[in-house]
């Protein structure tokens, strides 16, 4: 091995030499013409037989993928910053707005079917609770309509935005008439919760179906590996590994100090892509998992049983019949749904979870929701035996295991694991959005850093066949 | 051998390089490019009352005269007494009389929305049955029935009977049996509002007209030239009359009266359309319970129950005295 001078005095010979380079003469192929037509094949490819023209294409390809490396690591933590933030504002908001437009609705005609039933004037606590149910689907909906990008999401937020005057205008109209004591408020009030029924809740069923496809959708793609920016970087440094080789082959010279800080800080940007994308995948799982798949299950068992409330109240205000009939059918459906503790909502929320703090709030949901059922078995048996106002004093009563007692109990209790669950998807939104802190800068400058050391390490190479 | 040339070509080489990662680069990183949704084009479709057949599907039913006068029913033959083993004697030992009745038509069988108490002159009637028989009026067992409802629910044994604005016909004798006429109603017509009021249902050609399913004042309408509307609810007809989905109702003026009570946009036609007697329906098989409420109702007609109850008024001030004018008990006709 020659002595570990500087290259200048190496220069001249290698200068002499450079059209037949040892090296250069395999890739030379058999039938391959040394003057091409095509000149600047021919340029490039005299270049690269020649070592300084060699190092000039190495530098110029280090360079292209130290700078792709940077532009497609910071593109990817930008992306990916954008993403979580789409998670958490975007997506995250739409879904949670879908799920509070469909919750509201539920409850609003739960509360207005039960105030009705009450008879008279309504309790002025139940029409807070309408007219709150009513503000927060119409202001959600807005939400909606703002952040939906499906055209099966716009159309369900435009049939909302229709229908939900039409609802409260016809249960304005049951309120009225049920107030001077006239018959036909009833009326009114089954045909508003017949539009509820088949209308405005099936919208509100399809935007949430929508909106939480599309939170999925940007969780999938925040939660993906790099792979552009982690192909580049390999290459990056596989093309790094190759000079330094083929440099120390050439000029018996270990270690090139500019190749070697611009491998480093390759590396460098490979792990720190490489950790914090993993780390904000891992987040976006579990904001996903416990947090809005979790929700998503809380709030079907949650409307579930709104429904079924609503259900109860229409039975008797439907006053018998076979429209009553048909009510009392939706509540069995819907009951059944909640107490289905192999495939129902409230059995897939509690097998997802892993919150110690939720276990207990999900048992006593499912009691609650049994032991409503039961009440609701005993108020059915009342109203068949033309026991109306019984049946209608224990639908109402807010006693123990009073009907409106249960199922107030029930939404609150789901509530609560929704809030909690709710909880968790913020926190580990954020915490994923957190671990990407200062990425995009780091990768971005360690880009540049490998850039400046390849290019600098190899101009001195260069430099020295001048 | 360095000449400006060259280092300012392997610049420009460099500068390409550089342009073209990017450029790559700013591809594979940002082609999302959103198409926003188009702009939805809803419909406004008018909300309507659960379970309207519109138009409303009709079962074939020709005029049926073969029983002659249906409003004749079995003669009271042995009063009041309850023999043992009779229809009455099971009720009396069940502790409670099955009744069929409407919650929702206003005066006749109907929720007092203040009360809840029910209410209306079927409701009074089936009380004075069970006070005839229980000397308590309260011994009733009321069960919410629609118009499609009655038969077969005296035909299955659902009720004892059904007290519900029912017309008596042969049509419905086949399968039940009818108690002596407890009142004379008219099917007549309201329409709403501007609406000029129309005597007859040929004046209302192509125009959407509602009533019950399964009663007798749709098959009316379908015979007309008139588009029938069905509705399970006889109140359901008041609410798509106020909102214009339906030009006009057609039923009997026991109903039509108490739609106006409600409203005073609704108009009543003054010619009767057709008479329409109402009996109380009870199993074929139960004469003996057929026989006793005709016995109930003579005393009734009889000893100023009927008119009194004709008059009462409710809490808003309204007795069918007052909507439909003074009137006496139709008299019984037995077979």
């Amino acid at each position: 091995m020659p002595t570990g001078t500087t290259g200048n005095t190496m220069a001249p010979v290698s200068s002499q030499q450079s059209g037949s380079s040892t090296v250069d003469i395999p890739r030379q192929r058999g039938g391959s013409p040394v003057v091409s037509p095509n000149g600047r094949r021919e340029r490039l490819l005299g270049r690269g037989r020649s070592t300084p023209g060699r190092l000039t294409v190495l530098m110029a390809v280090l360079a292209f993928l130290a700078l792709a490396s940077g532009v497609a690591g910071v593109a990817d933590v930008v992306s990916r910053d954008d993403l979580i933030d789409g998670v958490a504002d975007g997506s995250g908001r739409l879904g949670l707005a879908a799920l509070e437009v469909y919750q509201s609705l539920s409850d609003a005609d739960a509360t207005a079917t039960s105030a009705f039933l009450a008879g008279g004037v309504e309790s002025p606590e139940l029409r807070d609770r309408y007219d709150e149910d009513i503000n927060r689907a119409s202001i959600q909906l807005a939400t909606a309509a703002a952040s939906i990008s499906t055209q099966e999401g716009a159309d369900a937020v435009a049939r909302l935005s229709a229908d939900l005057p039409v609802y409260t205008g016809l249960i304005e109209n049951a309120r009225t008439y049920n107030q001077q004591g006239l018959p036909v408020g009833a009326a009114y009030l089954r045909e508003a919760s017949g539009l509820m029924q088949e209308r405005l809740l099936p919208a509100a069923q399809e935007l949430q179906d929508n909106a939480g496809a599309q939170l999925t959708e940007t969780q999938d793609s925040a939660a993906t590996l790099p792979w552009i920016a982690l192909a580049f970087i390999l290459l990056t440094l596989g093309v790094l590994a190759f000079t330094q080789i083929d440099l120390s082959k050439r000029t018996n010279r270990t270690f090139n100090v500019g190749l070697l800080a611009g491998s480093i800080a390759m590396v460098l940007v490979l792990g720190w892509l490489g950790v914090a994308s993993f780390l904000a995948a891992g987040h976006i799982d579990s904001g996903r998992d416990r947090g809005s798949a979790q929700i998503e299950s809380l709030a079907e068992a949650r409307i579930a049983a709104l429904q079924a409330r609503s259900a109860e109240s229409v039975t008797l205000i439907a006053r018998g019949g076979k429209s009553a009939a048909d009510y009392e059918a939706s509540f069995v459906q819907q009951m059944n749904l909640l107490l289905d503790t192999a495939n129902g909502p409230l059995a897939k929320a509690k097998a997802a979870n892993t919150d110690p703090a939720l276990t207990p709030i999900l048992d006593q949901a499912l009691t609650t929701a049994q032991a409503w059922n039961e009440t609701h078995a005993t108020l059915r048996g009342d109203d068949q035996r033309g026991e109306y106002t019984k049946a209608v004093e224990l639908a109402l009563s807010t006693e123990d295991g009073g009907a409106a007692k249960l199922s107030r109990q029930l939404d609150d209790l789901l509530a609560q694991a929704i809030q909690s669950a709710g909880d968790h998807f913020r926190s580990e939104t954020s915490a994923a959005s957190n671990s990407l802190t200062g990425a995009g800068i780091g990768v971005g400058l360690l880009a540049v850093v490998c850039l400046a050391g390849a290019a600098n390490g190899l101009q001195r190479r260069i430099a020295e066949y001048r | 051998m360095k000449t400006p040339q060259r280092a300012s070509g392997r610049f420009s080489r460099r500068l390409l390089a550089v342009a073209v990662a990017c450029g790559v680069l700013a591809t594979v990183a940002g082609c999302g490019s959103d198409m926003a949704p188009e702009l939805p084009m809803g419909d406004a479709a008018p909300p309507m009352p659960v379970g309207v057949q519109d138009p409303a599907e009709l079962p074939d039913v020709t005029e049926d005269t073969s029983c002659g006068d249906a409003t004749a029913s079995y003669a009271p033959s042995s009063g009041l007494n309850i023999g043992s083993g009779s229809s009455m004697a099971k009720i009396k030992a069940n502790g409670v009389l099955k009744v069929g009745v409407d919650q929702n038509t206003y005066l006749f069988g109907y929720r007092d929305p203040s009360t809840n108490d029910l209410s209306g002159f079927d409701v009074a009637i089936a009380r004075e049955i069970a006070k005839a028989i229980f000397g308590d009026p309260s011994k009733i067992q009321y069960k919410a029935i629609s118009s499609e409802q009655r038969v077969p629910f005296v035909q299955q044994g659902e009720v004892d009977m059904v007290v519900r604005t029912m017309t008596m016909n042969c049509a419905r004798w086949k399968d039940v049996a009818f108690s002596s006429e407890y009142f004379r109603a008219h099917q007549q017509i309201a329409v709403y509002g501007a609406h000029k009021v129309v005597e007859s249902l040929e004046e209302l050609k192509g125009e959407r007209v509602c009533a019950a399913t399964g009663s007798t004042s749709i098959r009316k309408i379908a015979d007309s030239a008139a588009t029938p509307v069905a509705v399970p609810e006889w109140t359901d007809c008041l609410v798509m009359l106020q909102q214009g989905t339906v030009d006009a109702i057609s039923t009997d003026n026991a109903i039509l009266a108490g739609f106006a009570a409600q409203d005073d946009q609704v108009k009543l036609s003054t010619t009767s359309l057709s008479e329409e007697p109402y009996g109380i329906a009870i199993s074929l098989e139960h004469r003996d319970l057929v026989e006793y409420v005709n016995a109930v109702l003579e005393d009734l007609r009889n000893n100023g129950t009927w008119a009194a109850l004709y008059a009462k008024a409710d809490s808003s001030g309204n007795s069918l005295k007052s909507l439909l004018g003074p009137a006496s008990p139709p008299a019984a006709k037995y077979k």
